[in-house]
């Protein structure tokens, strides 16, 4: 059973202005953090508002297990084709072409934890956007979290 | 005394409090965390990994009775700002142990049992509508209220449970335990109580 979370932003002025819609499995839902979104650009495509430059954090978490992970979604204005880079897997995401890289860094200064990251890029033409999906925890992220936000909406 | 005086004593006594109250949080969580430890190694469960901090600890573990993945929240009630602790007491929180599980089968039916006038029966209508009560306990869900023999509730109730509760979607299990019951008997309890309400 997966389940799904709206990402979006907005004020009373501007509006409600949407990120994406990511596709979860049951048992994991998404946070908000103290951070607040930092948009740029918006717009409207086929009719929907979406945030067409700008970043937002999350947490990402389980709840059975009480693991949480930083979750960064930034996003972009599309200007030309990124291939993919050394160290990229393919994968899809939200019917597009996505990259997927990870990468393991020490954070800390007296107390060192090891961080794994994941990053998920990819480029919906249809919005415009590059989307950028970083996900960090010293907690190893479970496959089948990346298997169902393949199932995401991005326009 | 004159205002800067006052003043000088009112940011002496509040980093005190900061001092004190994170040594004692840690000290509090650590014997809770202890604790915690030997209940569910005696009910037969396993703690995988264990995190603190001066007011909270998180513990992992598996395989509790027929609760395969489980983490033990811990939450202890601050000291370190003496206002938000006094407003804390005030509002009725206390030192308290939320359990989150994945049932190895996915229950059929959303059931709660729910001490009554407890802190968690101000929040029963968000496990559903009260069907029932047993013996000081509310039963909220979708259909009538199972058949507990009063051996269990009455351990459920003395051993300090607040919350057992089953749902079909994650986490299957929900219990909260008060900090100072016997925890050992609380866990026997609640894993006899999940058994029970997932028939």
């Amino acid at each position: 059973m997966a389940r799904q979370f709206d990402l979006f932003t907005g004020s009373l002025l501007s509006g409600i202005y949407n990120l994406l819609t990511l596709t979860l499995p049951d048992g994991w839902t998404v946070q908000r953090t103290r951070i607040p979104p930092d948009i740029y650009y918006m717009g409207v495509v086929n009719g929907k508002r979406w945030i067409l430059e700008g970043y937002a954090a999350y947490f990402l978490v389980n709840v059975v297990t009480g693991d949480s992970y930083e979750l960064v979604i930034e996003v972009k204005k599309l200007s030309r084709h990124k291939p993919a880079e050394a160290g990229e897997t393919i994968s899809s995401f939200a019917g597009h072409t996505a990259y997927i890289s990870q990468r393991n860094y020490v954070r800390g200064v007296f107390k060192k934890t090891t961080i794994k990251e994941i990053t998920l890029r990819t480029e919906c033409e249809v919005t415009g956007r590059r989307i950028c999906i970083n996900i960090a925890s010293p907690h190893e992220l479970p496959a089948e979290v990346l298997e169902k936000m393949r199932e995401s909406s991005c326009h | 005394m004159d205002q800067s005086q006052v003043l000088v004593i009112l940011v002496i006594l509040f980093t005190a409090f900061i001092i004190v109250g994170n040594i004692e949080g840690r000290r509090r969580v650590d014997a809770a965390v202890l604790r915690i430890k030997q209940a569910v190694e005696k009910n037969g469960g396993e703690l995988l990994s264990v995190r603190k901090s001066s007011s909270t600890a998180l513990l992992k573990g598996r395989s509790l009775g027929s609760v395969e993945n489980f983490s033990l929240l811990v939450g202890v009630v601050s000291k370190v700002n003496p206002l938000t602790y006094l407003a804390a007491r005030a509002a009725g929180r206390m030192d308290l142990i939320m359990l989150r599980g994945a049932l190895r089968k996915t229950p059929e039916r959303n059931i709660a049992l729910i001490r009554s006038r407890s802190h968690a029966s101000r929040y029963a209508v968000r496990w559903g509508a009260v069907v029932g009560e047993i013996n000081g306990f509310l039963v909220c869900g979708e259909k009538s209220p199972p058949s507990l023999n009063n051996e269990l509730v009455e351990d459920l109730k003395n051993s300090g449970v607040q919350l057992v509760a089953v749902r079909t979607e994650l986490p299957h299990v929900y219990a909260y335990i008060e900090l100072g019951g016997d925890l050992v008997k609380a866990t026997k309890a609640v894993k006899e109580a999940v058994e029970v309400l997932t028939v």
